[in-house]
């Protein structure tokens, strides 16, 4: 059989089996993780690979994001031996698991529609089960993540429909489809749909701020920090590669420029105001999101390859951070930033992760992020042959790289540097499940920025296309060597200097000695005045009324017509 | 070979009335039938041709008619009433009617002419009533005034077409007739279909075997004149379009707002309905696929709410997971690929209004799903303690077993039982040459 076949079907057993063996499913669920790692590596290495009964096809691209799949799958399962320890549904919770698992395999090697539409499907199922793990307080998140799903997956279909129509053809690619007539403009915006659904880009993306609520951290660390994200842009770099052509300026450039701008800046500005570490996190998920579609928008090789590596960077940072967040809350019982602080001392290697990925979600170099948003940006500067708007796309994308640094100064300030609070007193340093996964993740985010070139861009993404040449200068490895050498400087000053001879003294206020306990500064307001800025206090008025929230717009105007059909059914049509 | 096809018939009224006078044993009576029109449904793949029919002659005149189509909706029945049979093992009050109910059923289905297929149609709106009240249903003025107008629409839709083709014979009545009269026999059948706007009786009456039978018996109806007998007349296809449209989204909503399971059950035929009246191939494959899950998934979603009422423990979790899940159109369930095939039929029509209405009727009934899941699944309530019964269980479980296996074999089950049944209608007109022996 081939090894495709068994990288479905072993996790669908495994599933089965941990719903069925409660007691063994963390084991089975862990042994069924190394094995997937070691399948993904075999496929990843084995070059191109098909199964037909399927219509399955593994190649370099594809294989490459299974394999970072399968590695946080991996590490989740690691994480969740603690995390979720005894937990009274810990059969459902692998075995939904192990059934993400099985589903973004599928997902991932589907070359025809109708089947890849069955393993999409069910990875929103999983999802949603597992939101439900969560218990009564993730009923409604798990609703309305289905339900988003759900519906955008019906309008996928129709586009599929739509392309089917154009070509004669279901398969996934073969074809490439010019944007230039409303049908085709049709089919690529209802693909879009599910593709943005799953990925969480704006207007499709309040699912994800909702189950950040409510569903078990590990949950959010594994399907909408990584596992969707890579297999929603996955579907967008097809849609825009394999099955239309997207010609630099043309009307879906545009379109995947506009909607990732937006989603950046948006995203970022919410994530800004967030009291909540989960939450703060989430609407990160959706504003990386957005770097990734402005990259395939500008539909050159640097961008689009650009847009690649920001995927699996993004998987790797944001799982970490999520792991990071889990952490906190788990040794506090809060993720409430007001509520914390000074953790960094107590848990070292937590924060330490929490850093590295924080620094490499906002583009600091020589972290992994700096080199994917980089690509990005030039992607955005060399398309600007073909339309004058791009200085807007790339202030969009700069000026969201500043408010998520901006962001993640508070939330690691607030969390893990300045006082302590009461919940953080007690508080040490996680086991060893805990803390490994996202110190390897961390790991891999600098890895994956030092050695851009050498590692990933070689070996992951450009495979996928043919050669073309990334403009600009950026060597990570001499940029690297500056920043330690700077970083070495101000070592040297700080031990030769008298930096350390600090004077403290005690605070007074109209006479009085403060106690230190009245002073704390928690970070967590650090930007609430971002709310009173004039043309801002408007648009977050709006936001605060849900009226971008497409999801609570729709309900609002299927509830009033719901109630009208139901009066028409109660008073008018006894009548006849 | 061809007088099995009197069993259909035979088989449910032998059984009705040997078991109307007992007290025990009619569990096993009803069982023990629907087993065997199951088993006899199987067996006439053995032995009917593929793409061909069985008839039974009866004085010369072809009495009873088993091809593709009635072949479909026989298996379609006595799947549904075995699975009713178990589910309501212990509860035996009303099962020589639902005997009977089968019986009447089996005849509409097979009827080869006008005057027995009229004959069938009101002994099983007459049976409906009667069952209804022994199940406890609310059966008032109004739903047994629009039974009987269901048989007076079909009486007088009948008749005329008997008067105009001068034959009784269901193969001769092939022709052109007055719209009024077509539209007449449409009427009576959506009205057994509990389409909008003749659904209001199925509200209060409906009931897992009314959903899976009889609904699907109307179904049957409105398939076989407007392909076969009609002949593809495109207001016909127009106004079954309509009314499937109507009943998607008009029903869809009210199942919103009311939280009410009979409405979504509406707004599933309508979505059939709607693919039916496109006449592709693909929608009508589309919407045999979907009658054919909303056989399962109907009485699926009524016995798992019973149960999870009363009940508690991992087998009606499962039914109501899948039952909705099946019902929203989630894969790896049966529903997810008759709905999808059900959007392709109409976006490869280039209908893009229809297109449009059908996909906005399909989510109305993905969000009253899910919102329902939530409620049964999720709110953290459950029915007592108790454990469901084991006939119970078993009905559940084979239901669930069977939304997952149809939707994970969805191309065997297409190949193997929904194709003959698309190549019956598709044939059209050619089913009287068929009968009447031209291809035999």
């Amino acid at each position: 059989m081939p090894l495709l076949a068994y990288i479905i079907i072993l996790p669908v057993i495994a599933a089965a089996l941990c719903l069925m063996f409660k007691r063994a499913a963390a084991a089975l669920a862990f042994v069924m993780s190394v094995d997937a790692l070691f399948m993904a590596f075999s496929l990843f290495t084995g070059g191109r690979q098909e199964l037909p009964l399927l219509s399955l096809q593994a190649y370099p691209l594809n294989s490459g994001i299974y394999l970072v799949a399968a590695l946080i799958v991996l590490l989740t399962v690691l994480y969740s031996l603690k995390f979720i320890g005894r937990h009274e549904r810990l059969g459902e919770y692998y075995g939904y698991l192990m059934l993400a698992l099985a589903a973004t395999a599928g997902a991932l090697f589907a070359e025809e529609f109708l089947m890849f539409f069955l393993f999409w499907g069910v990875m929103g199922l999983a999802l949603y089960l597992l939101i439900g793990i969560g218990g009564k307080k993730a009923a409604g998140a798990a609703q309305k993540t289905l339900i988003i799903l759900g519906g955008s997956d019906l309008l996928m279909v129709a586009g599929a429909g739509l392309v089917w129509i154009m070509t004669g053809r279901m398969e996934m690619g073969g074809t490439l489809l010019a944007v230039n007539n409303p049908l085709a403009l049709a089919a690529f915006l209802l693909l879009l749909a599910g593709a943005f659904a799953k990925a969480g880009v704006m207007p499709f993306h309040s699912w994800i701020p909702a189950a950040a609520e409510g569903a078990p951290t590990p949950v959010m660390a594994l399907l909408p920090a990584a596992l969707d994200k890579l297999v929603g842009v996955y579907l967008i770099v097809r849609i825009s590669l394999d099955i239309f052509l997207i010609t630099p300026g043309g009307t879906a450039s545009l379109i995947l420029l506009a909607v990732g701008s937006f989603t950046i800046i948006a995203a970022v500005l919410g994530a800004l105001l967030q009291h909540d570490l989960k939450k703060l996190l989430s609407f990160h998920a959706i504003s990386q999101v957005g770097y990734m579609v402005v990259g395939i928008g500008t539909g050159l090789p640097v961008g689009v390859a650009g847009a690649i590596f920001h995927m699996f960077n993004n998987a790797l940072y944001k799982s970490a951070l999520f792991f990071c967040s889990g952490s906190v809350e788990r040794q506090t019982g809060t993720t409430e930033m007001k509520k914390l602080g000074g953790l960094g001392q107590k848990m070292p290697l937590t924060f330490a992760a929490a850093l590295i990925a924080s620094l490499s979600i906002s583009g600091v170099p020589p972290f992994n992020g700096f080199v994917s948003k980089w690509l990005i940006y030039q992607g955005i500067i060399e398309g600007g042959q073909a339309n004058q708007l791009w200085i807007i796309w790339l202030m969009a994308a700069m000026l969201g790289s500043a408010f998520t640094l901006a962001s993640f100064v508070k939330l690691l300030h607030a969390t893990f540097l300045g006082q302590g609070a009461e919940l953080t007193a007690k508080a040490r340093e996680v086991e060893w499940p805990m803390w490994l996964p996202p110190i390897i993740l961390a790991a891999l985010c600098v890895i994956f920025g030092v050695f851009a070139y050498q590692l990933p861009l070689r070996y992951l993404i450009l495979p996928a296309f043919a050669r073309f040449i990334i403009p600009g200068i950026w060597d990570p490895g001499l940029a690297t060597s500056m920043l330690g050498v700077g970083l070495a400087l101000g070592l040297l000053i700080y031990l030769l200097g008298n930096v350390r001879s600090v004077t403290q003294r005690p605070a007074f206020y109209g006479g009085e000695i403060l106690p230190e306990e009245t002073i704390k500064v928690t970070g967590d307001d650090f930007y609430d005045t971002v709310k009173r800025i004039r043309p801002l206090e408007q648009i977050f008025k709006i936001a605060e009324r849900k009226v971008f929230d497409l999801y609570e717009v729709s309900r609002v105007v299927v509830g009033g017509a719901a109630k009208i059909a139901s009066r028409i059914e109660e008073k008018i049509w006894p009548m006849f | 070979m061809a007088n099995v096809l009197t069993l259909f018939i035979i088989l449910p009224l032998l059984a009705a009335l040997f078991s109307l006078p007992l007290r025990r044993g009619r569990d096993w009576f009803f069982t023990a039938t629907a087993a065997s029109l199951l088993a006899l449904a199987l067996y006439c793949y053995q032995i009917r041709p593929i793409n061909n029919l069985i008839v039974f002659k009866f004085n010369g005149i072809s009495f009873l008619v088993l091809d593709g189509l009635s072949h479909f909706f026989l298996l379609g029945l006595a799947l549904a009433a075995l699975i009713y049979a178990f589910y309501s093992f212990g509860d035996s009050k009303a099962k020589p009617f639902a005997l009977y109910l089968l019986a009447a059923l089996s005849g509409v289905i097979l009827a080869g002419e006008m005057i027995s297929l009229l004959l069938f149609s009101l002994i099983m709106l007459f049976g409906v009533g009667h069952f209804c009240q022994k199940e406890g249903k609310q059966i008032g003025l109004g739903e047994k005034a629009s039974l009987a107008l269901a048989g007076l629409f079909l009486a007088v839709g009948l008749i005329s077409i008997m008067f105009f083709s001068g034959s009784t014979l269901l193969p001769m009545a092939i022709g052109n007739y007055p719209l009024v009269v077509k539209v007449l026999v449409i009427a009576g059948f959506a009205l057994i279909a509990g389409v909008v706007p003749f659904h209001r009786w199925l509200v209060n009456a409906g009931s897992p075997l009314i959903y899976a039978m009889v609904n699907s018996v109307g179904l049957y109806g409105l398939l076989r004149f407007s392909y076969n007998i009609f002949g593809l007349d495109s207001r016909i296809l127009l106004l079954m379009t309509a009314l499937g449209l109507l009943s998607l989204l008009y029903a869809g909503l009210i199942a919103l707002a009311r939280k009410n399971i009979a409405y979504n059950n509406i707004a599933q035929t309508g979505l059939a309905l709607t693919a039916a009246g496109l006449a592709t191939p693909l929608g009508i494959m589309a919407a045999i696929f979907h009658i054919l899950n909303l056989i399962m998934i109907k009485p699926l979603l009524v016995y798992a709410d019973e149960a999870a009422d009363k009940t508690k423990g991992v087998v009606v979790f499962a039914a109501l997971l899948a039952g909705w899940l099946a019902n929203a159109a989630i894969p790896p369930f049966n529903g997810f690929w008759s709905t999808h095939y059900l959007v392709l039929a109409t976006v490869q029509k280039g209908n893009w209004p229809i297109a449009a209405l059908l996909i906005a009727g399909a989510l109305l009934i993905l969000v009253f799903s899910i919102k329902t899941l939530k409620e049964k699944c999720f709110s953290g309530e459950s029915g007592e303690g108790a454990k469901v019964s084991w006939p119970q269980g078993t009905a559940l479980m084979v239901s669930v077993l069977l939304c997952f296996l149809v939707g994970i074999f969805s191309s065997n089950v297409i190949m193997q039982v929904v194709n003959p049944a698309v190549i019956a209608l598709a044939n059209g007109t050619g089913y009287a040459k068929m009968v009447l022996g031209g291809l035999q």
